[in-house]
């Protein structure tokens, strides 16, 4: 794994999930891509819709030879929705696959479409990134990332900041890069 | 004229209650309901007595208007209002409610996607038109585009719109799109009769604090034509909801059956009598 900061990413808060450690969670999720060759990283929120901004937003970048990555920033989370495993995919809403034997994502309405996940030992500066898609584009991620936003489609400032804001370091424990079709919604 | 804000509110929230979930793989976004208050009596006054088209109308605006002004709640409404929209749930929703408030001679709706060529019947046939259109933040205002055009072919001379578009300035994408918008609208003969800024807010997750503004367009130049509307181009629909984001969906279908089909997004836990304590799973 490249452990360059990456330029074009979606960023997201990981941890303890739906009566799982994290520790648990990565250890199967590896297993997965031993199996299939990619991953199904679930997750929920309004901010990374699959459809309309990270699609889109991988689409463009890969395009333009661009990887677009997950970084992930572990923190001490307790989510626990039910577990209900999904057993339907889809890459545009409309048409509806089972599941790949082999993968298993729960209590998630999302899934990103992931690569081998390698651990990472990066600071990113979010004063430094700026979100890509959405409303919110321009923003920088260091005034997005608050409150209940805790997740965005990123990209490195094509200059350094001007709007007032100070360092905003974050330590990413794991990266993995984004496969087609980059993210899925789930049933 | 004086409004009554209590019974003003209770009757927006007759057409809240009504209205299906956005969805937001759709960039359904709804107006929060003051606003739409509002944006309800400023429309009321633009659209007055004329008969007026509605290009997508998830908030249920052309609802609004129709409701407050029969019960007189507001001096000012259209004659009727017809709504064109791509969401079934929306136009079934609209129907009934039409119906249950005896008013269904004056609003009427109709499944449509801007992507296809407007029906024939309509062509330059409405005295307004109103649109609230994604906002096109990834596309320079090309999906405002589609909705707006769509608009101006149904409306004849002496036409006026309303039109709602992203304005704010902490956002700089929305002043592009502004401007684009407003040239848009010049070229085809319009004049920009009236600009509220910052208008509307919305329930948005990652962006509370944007708003959009109310322009209120009036048409100076027209000659009337014949039929000649065209479905959207290859590019517009590969990026109609921005860069890299396509229209892929045609019609959203109402599975409820306008709500007669029970619901599916809950289930009922027993209450248990046998003295056992079951704690929430």
């Amino acid at each position: 794994m490249n452990q360059v900061e990456p330029s074009a990413f979606v960023f997201m808060r990981v941890g303890n999930h739906a009566g799982e450690t994290f520790e648990q969670i990565l250890e199967r999720k590896m297993q997965e891509f031993r199996r299939t060759g990619r991953i199904f990283w679930g997750y929920g929120g309004a901010t990374c819709h699959p459809l309309t901004r990270v699609q889109p937003f991988a689409r463009f970048h890969v395009k333009n030879n661009v990887q677009v990555y997950l970084v992930m920033e572990l923190i001490d989370s307790r989510a626990n929705p039910e577990i209900l495993p999904a057993r339907q995919y889809s890459e545009d809403g409309v048409t509806w696959l089972p599941i790949p034997e082999g993968i298993r994502v729960t209590g998630s309405r999302y899934a990103l479409v992931l690569d081998e996940i390698a651990p990472g030992d990066l600071e990113l500066d979010l004063a430094q990134y700026a979100v890509d898609i959405g409303p919110s584009r321009g923003k920088l991620a260091s005034t997005y990332l608050h409150g209940r936003v805790d997740k965005g489609c990123l990209v490195r400032c094509p200059a350094p900041s001007k709007q007032p804001t100070g360092e905003v370091k974050k330590r990413i424990s794991y990266l993995a890069r984004l496969q087609e079709p980059f993210a899925v919604m789930l049933r | 004229m004086a409004i009554d804000l209590r019974e003003c509110l209770n009757a927006i929230s007759d057409v809240v209650n009504n209205r299906p979930k956005p969805l937001r793989e759709f960039d359904q976004i709804y107006m929060k309901v003051a606003d739409m208050l509002l944006q309800t009596e400023h429309v009321g006054r633009c659209l007055d007595a004329r008969r007026v088209v509605f290009i997508g109308d998830g908030d249920a605006i052309g609802l609004c208007l129709v409701h407050l002004h029969k019960q007189k709640l507001l001096e000012s409404g259209p004659e009727s209002v017809h709504i064109l929209d791509f969401d079934e749930r929306v136009v079934v929703s609209i129907r009934g409610f039409a119906e249950r408030f005896g008013i269904s001679q004056r609003v009427t709706a109709e499944l449509y996607n801007v992507a296809d060529t407007l029906p024939k019947q309509h062509w330059e046939s409405f005295g307004g038109f109103y649109t609230n259109p994604p906002f096109g933040a990834r596309n320079g205002g090309r999906s405002i585009e589609a909705f707006v055009t769509r608009g101006i072919e149904a409306v004849g001379s002496d036409a006026v719109g309303c039109l709602v578009v992203a304005d704010h300035e902490d956002y700089p994408w929305t002043q592009q799109v502004l401007w684009q918008t407003e040239a848009l609208l010049l070229k085809e003969g319009f004049a920009i009769a009236e600009l509220l800024p910052k208008f509307h807010h919305y329930h948005l997750d990652d962006a509370p604090d944007l708003t959009s503004c109310s322009m209120t367009i009036r048409r100076i130049r027209h000659s009337p034509s014949e039929y000649r509307s065209q479905p959207l181009g290859g590019e517009m629909l590969a990026n109609f909801y921005g860069e890299e984001a396509p229209l892929r969906v045609r019609y959203v279908r109402d599975a409820t059956n306008g709500g007669r089909v029970p619901s599916s997004d809950h289930r009922l836990e027993p209450f248990h009598t046998d003295g056992e304590s079951h704690e929430p799973g």
